[in-house]
């Protein structure tokens, strides 16, 4: 199973020919433990289901039950949507499975948090435009590599919700306008609950028992 | 080299169907007209797809791990041979 996945090139944007059911639920759990991880280490948040900010620091489980807020917001819409329009027996394991494996482009986007270049062309643009914050020094080479790590997450980004959306698809096997739409609509309202879950346990941090460390 | 039994046609694409067979052993021939069986109908890859999942007591599991497929691939195939098979029963009735 794992020499097709990896010998075939469609598994780029569609692995679920080969993964999904519990595998793909075990692997998509463990990439969003070690997202998560790696987000509290460089303290990049995953603040909705397309969203990733620096911000400030925060316990593990506050970054973990964000992650794991916006894996289930998406599951939540989608699979009630997948069981009312599809015609085919499917099943709940493939979807949530398929839709947690799909958030491995997340775990590269978060990496790339580890350079400062981003951060310090931030400031700069900060700086330089709106006048908020401090001078900031910054070289050629802190622009090129700020520009070509943004490109690279927003590649991962759009790489991501053409998973999301093929993991819909496929485990629903809901096909042509039917799976666009039901998608988009479904995807818009996972988005909104995704930003809700985050809003909350920012706000409630005392209660979710989460020490948020400014 | 193994031979495939045309299904259409090939002059007017229209259904072929059977109007002779013939005993192997002692020759003896009969004549008629017989439709095709409906598995007969279906692609040699769907034919081989139903013997294979027959073969492991229809169980979609034991068929993903067959073809090195994840469930839902397999379930999905399932799925189209099952629209092929609803199409030839309304295109037979």
């Amino acid at each position: 199973m794992l020499k097709q996945l990896f010998s075939d090139k469609r598994s780029i944007y569609n692995p679920f020919v080969y993964v999904a059911g519990e595998t793909a639920l075990i692997a998509g759990l463990l990439i969003m433990v070690l997202t998560a991880w790696l987000g509290y280490l460089n303290n990049t948040w995953q603040d909705g289901i397309l969203d990733m900010h620096y911000g400030p620091e925060g316990s593990f489980p506050t970054h973990l039950l964000m992650t794991l807020g916006n894996w289930l917001s998406a599951v939540i819409i989608l699979a009630p949507l997948a069981f009312i329009l599809t015609g085919s027996k499917i099943r709940l394991v493939d979807i949530a499975g398929t839709l947690a494996l799909a958030r491995f482009p997340m775990l590269i986007a978060v990496l790339t948090s580890f350079s400062e270049a981003p951060k310090v062309f931030s400031n700069y643009l900060l700086y330089q435009y709106l006048e908020k914050g401090e001078p900031v020094n910054i070289s050629n080479l802190q622009i090129i590599v700020a520009v070509l790590i943004l490109i690279l997450v927003l590649l991962m980004i759009v790489w991501m919700v053409v998973l999301m959306y093929n993991a819909y698809k496929f485990s629903a096997n809901i096909k042509g306008n039917k799976a666009g739409i039901s998608f988009t609509i479904g995807f818009l309202a996972a988005y909104i609950i995704s930003k809700v879950i985050s809003v909350v346990i920012f706000n409630n941090n005392q209660i979710f028992n989460i020490t948020l460390i400014t | 080299m193994s031979k495939k039994m045309p299904l259409y046609c090939p002059s007017c694409t229209l259904p072929l169907e059977v109007t002779s067979l013939e005993c192997t052993d002692c020759a003896t021939r009969v004549n008629g007209k017989f439709p095709l069986p409906l598995l007969v109908s279906l692609p040699q890859e769907d034919q081989t797809f139903i013997i294979e999942f027959v073969k492991r007591s229809g169980s979609l599991k034991e068929m993903a791990k067959h073809l090195g497929l994840s469930y839902p691939s397999v379930r999905n195939k399932l799925d189209e041979i099952i629209q092929k098979i609803n199409a030839l029963e309304t295109g037979q009735k």
